[in-house]
């Protein structure tokens, strides 16, 4: 089987449970957008399935492939993170060099050309790269690495506006010319809405949602309405819609509602699509 | 495997050319010195060669494990990697003082002599072995050694860095503390037993000040210690996570 295959993972760190039970797929060649507040495990998970952390319970498979301890199905893996894990006094280009020993799919030339467009100075220690650059420096080597999986948790921060557009159409150029699994951990969730194919949302470890961006929000909508109105509808609906939060103020209220069938609506009442922050909003804040 | 014997060894090549010239240094100054004000100096920068062995086993852990993680690399490979990198250097760095000790003797007028473990413990009996069986055991018990101290540094640092910050401190602050004063006090406090364990030490190590010592009783404990030390290390390695 082609794709990532995380079955039944649990993690536990001292009293916190990080993740509970996680079941999920990544099929190849999808972008990903996996979203949580803080602390919801979307790291742990990352780490996870790319062997820098253990499980307690679960495994995850890579195309077929046990990943722990794995070389053949870690190296069709990719993640950056925060952390750097490159020695601090090593300069940018002396990075790319040692990446390039390792993953031979490596584009060395792709990586210099992309330090020009972002004007990363690749003489520089990666040390003495400010917050921005050392993460386009780590967005540049996975955007260079050719691996069919490419992790990237938290891959704009600290970056400003220009450098985050250029990012993300560099990403999209990326996986339109080599469709590659990528999957982005952020919490810019409007600025990633537009990149993603597939929505995956985690919560105190577990998965709440785990879709299509498109299906996600055609059956997702806001209802409003008079306070009366609105709850008599949401009184009415079938079984399957969920209603995930509400607002009101004054005499009016709105409410959220995943599952909702598009049915004809009362008199007085308005129905409109739900952006995907808004969604993730109600859906993490209960 | 390769590729990360061949990182391993490039990067920790230049500190091992940086300690062999400071050593040169420090010899060509000795055997000046000699020469000049006239004596004999009889030399343990030999011993040197083990500190420096412990202080790179301490330090190579971490940053390399880091980048290759990174890099897609398992713990068992990286552990097999930087058992092998240690295997060389322990051969090289052996093969080095074994021939700054032979130069030395080669050389009476230098004045100046470079002792190494086998050639201080087992004296009398490499002084009465025949030059080939004199040389293996110089090489033998220099790369035992050598090895023993790269290792235990190696395993130091995968404790060190999975400690919490307590056990961090411990290790960084008692371990010398214990070395530099913890052990010298106790010998005062406790003099029978640090006799009993040092006299045990050096049976187990083959050493006899009434003969001429048996370096292979040497070489079996130290092969001992390095197997026991190489295997808590796979298992600290084994279990790491970042």
């Amino acid at each position: 089987m082609r794709g990532i295959e995380v079955k039944n993972i649990s993690k536990s760190f001292k009293d916190t449970q990080a993740l509970r039970n996680v079941t999920l797929t990544f099929e190849a060649g999808k972008i990903y957008g996996l979203l949580g507040r803080n602390g919801a495990g979307k790291s742990t998970l990352l780490n996870i399935i790319s062997n820098r952390k253990y499980p307690n319970e679960g495994y995850v498979s890579v195309d077929g492939m046990p990943s722990a301890e794995n070389d053949e199905a870690l190296r069709k893996m990719f993640l950056i993170n925060e952390m750097n894990l490159y020695p601090e006094s090593m300069k940018v280009k002396d990075a790319f060099k040692v990446t390039k020993t390792f993953y031979s799919s490596f584009d060395e030339a792709y990586a210099l050309k992309l330090s020009e467009m972002f004007e990363l100075n690749i003489k520089k220690k990666i040390k003495s790269l400010s917050t921005g650059y050392q993460s386009i420096f780590r967005n540049i080597l996975a955007l260079s690495v050719n691996v069919p999986y490419v992790f990237f948790d938290e891959p704009v921060l600290g970056l400003d506006a220009y450098h985050r557009d250029l990012f993300y159409k560099l990403l999209i150029e990326k996986y339109s010319e080599d469709p590659f699994t990528a999957v982005i951990s952020t919490h810019l969730i409007e600025e990633v809405a537009n990149v993603i194919e597939e929505v995956i949302i985690i919560k105190k470890g577990e998965i709440l949602k785990n879709q299509s961006r498109d299906s996600i929000l055609e059956n997702s909508c806001t209802i409003s309405g008079t306070v009366s109105q609105v709850d008599s509808y949401v009184a009415s609906l079938p079984a399957r819609a969920e209603v995930i939060g509400s607002d009101v103020i004054g005499g009016l209220k709105s409410v959220y509602i995943c599952g909702d069938d598009g049915a004809r609506l009362p008199e007085g009442l308005e129905r409109s699509t739900m952006d995907l922050q808004k969604l993730f909003i109600q859906l993490t804040s209960m | 495997m390769k590729k990360i014997l061949k990182y391993q060894c490039f990067d920790l090549v230049k500190a091992l050319i940086i300690y062999y010239l400071v050593i040169l240094l420090i010899i060509s100054l000795a055997v000046i010195g000699m020469n000049v004000a006239g004596g004999t100096k009889r030399s343990g920068l030999g011993f040197s060669s083990e500190f420096f062995c412990l202080i790179v086993g301490l330090c190579m852990f971490r940053e390399y494990f880091y980048l290759f993680m990174q890099n897609g690399v398992s713990r068992k490979k990286i552990f097999a990697g930087a058992c092998m990198c240690l295997v060389i250097f322990s051969a090289v760095m052996s093969a080095m003082d074994v021939l700054a000790l032979y130069i030395l003797e080669a050389l009476p007028a230098a004045n100046v002599s470079y002792m190494t473990i086998s050639s201080t413990l087992y004296s009398g009996y490499v002084n009465n072995a025949g030059p080939v069986l004199r040389l293996l055991v110089e090489l033998v018990i220099s790369f035992l050694v050598m090895y023993v101290f790269f290792v235990a540094g190696y395993l130091i640092s995968i404790c060190f860095y999975r400690s919490p910050k307590p056990g961090k401190i411990g290790i960084a602050v008692g371990l010398p503390l214990l070395v530099v004063g913890g052990i010298p006090v106790l010998m005062v406090a406790f003099p029978d037993i640090f006799a009993r364990l040092i006299s045990f030490f050096l049976f187990i190590m083959g050493y006899s000040d009434t003969s001429s010592g048996n370096p292979f009783i040497g070489m079996v404990t130290l092969t001992v210690f390095s197997l026991v030390i190489t295997g808590l290390s796979y298992r600290a390695v084994k279990g790491t996570q970042i």
